[in-house]
């Protein structure tokens, strides 16, 4: 009885297989080709051009960037590379600093005369 | 080859007349492998387009004339592929009928007007199977219609896809495994059908 039905599924399964191919077959032959239609070339050339076109805007704008980005670096290297004129003011110390703005002798002297005091002897023991 | 490779050469240094030769050779072939892997005519067109248009960009990569052919097999079913995808996801998009423009006029005029019976098998054939060939995935319908319906042997699928014999047998058993289920589904659907009736 089990043998008999796995017969009969085997006999499905391989019959099923040869109809499937016979579909396929016959699928290739039921499908239409269109033609091409008379603007298929031009249409194609035009693309092919619209791509070009595209392609060539993209390399502009990417040269034109790099052509920027290297002009910057340029400006910024030569700004290194000028000579630094830093006011004196910036690198000057306080004491420095304040010397300078009261630059006259009558300042630093009452400044010392203010400041000096004798020192006290000490009492003798 | 349908050219020489001369003329490849040609299109290839740039040529306009001898690109137009190798498109002009392989129209008609090219044209019919899309139609069976899209199953819409009214898109083989601008397919087969794209296809033509990788190839012209693509052409200076070409290195030997003997893998021509599985070459432009593979920018065709890269080409329909990318259709399919696209068309899959407008339709979960829209969700607009299955029904192509062509489908609607010819199911018009069956309706309408006495549809040769040819025409009416062929139709059919069809239907079912690009139903049965719904249930796999988009790669392996391809996969499918080039060596069932297109008939490209191993060797030649191997270029195409550049994956080893073996890999591509066990693809295309499962594959048809599948398709073949679905078949066997569809007969005892059909059966069932014909005792109710």
């Amino acid at each position: 009885m089990r043998d008999s039905m796995n017969e009969s599924l085997e006999r499905q399964s391989v019959e099923n297989e040869s109809e499937l191919d016979r579909l396929l077959t016959a699928y290739r032959e039921a499908c239409p080709i269109p033609d091409a239609s008379v603007n298929f070339m031009p249409h194609l050339w035009e693309r092919i051009d619209g791509s070009q076109n595209w392609t060539r805007q993209v390399w502009k704008w990417a040269n034109g960037m790099v052509a920027a980005a290297a002009a910057a670096s340029l400006f910024f290297v030569m700004l290194q590379l000028l000579p630094r004129h830093t006011p004196d003011f910036y690198g000057a110390t306080y004491l420095e600093t304040l010397a300078d703005q009261h630059d006259d002798d009558e300042v630093l002297e009452n400044v010392a005369l203010l400041n000096v005091k004798p020192p006290q002897e000490l009492p003798a023991k | 080859m349908l050219v020489d490779f001369e003329v490849v050469e040609r299109a290839r240094a740039g040529d306009p007349g001898a690109f137009n030769e190798v498109v002009t050779a392989y129209r008609r072939r090219i044209f019919g492998t899309i139609s069976r892997l899209i199953g819409r005519p009214e898109d083989v067109e601008d397919v087969a387009q794209e296809a033509f248009l990788r190839l012209y960009f693509s052409l200076d990569q070409l290195r030997s004339p003997d893998v021509f052919e599985p070459w432009l097999y593979r920018l065709t079913v890269n080409a329909a592929l990318d259709y399919l995808r696209k068309r899959k996801r407008r339709r979960l998009e829209s969700r607009v009928s299955d029904l192509s423009e062509i489908q609607v006029t010819m199911a018009d005029a069956a309706a309408g007007t006495h549809i040769q019976f040819e025409e009416h098998q062929k139709s059919r054939i069809r239907e079912t199977v690009d139903s049965l060939l719904s249930g796999v995935s988009e790669e392996d319908r391809m996969l499918l219609t080039l060596k069932e319906v297109e008939g490209l042997t191993l060797k030649e699928l191997e270029k195409v896809y550049h994956v080893n014999e073996n890999a591509l047998k066990v693809r295309l058993f499962r594959a048809r495994q599948r398709v073949l289920k679905a078949f066997a589904a569809s007969k005892s659907v059909q059966g069932e059908e014909k005792k109710n009736a």
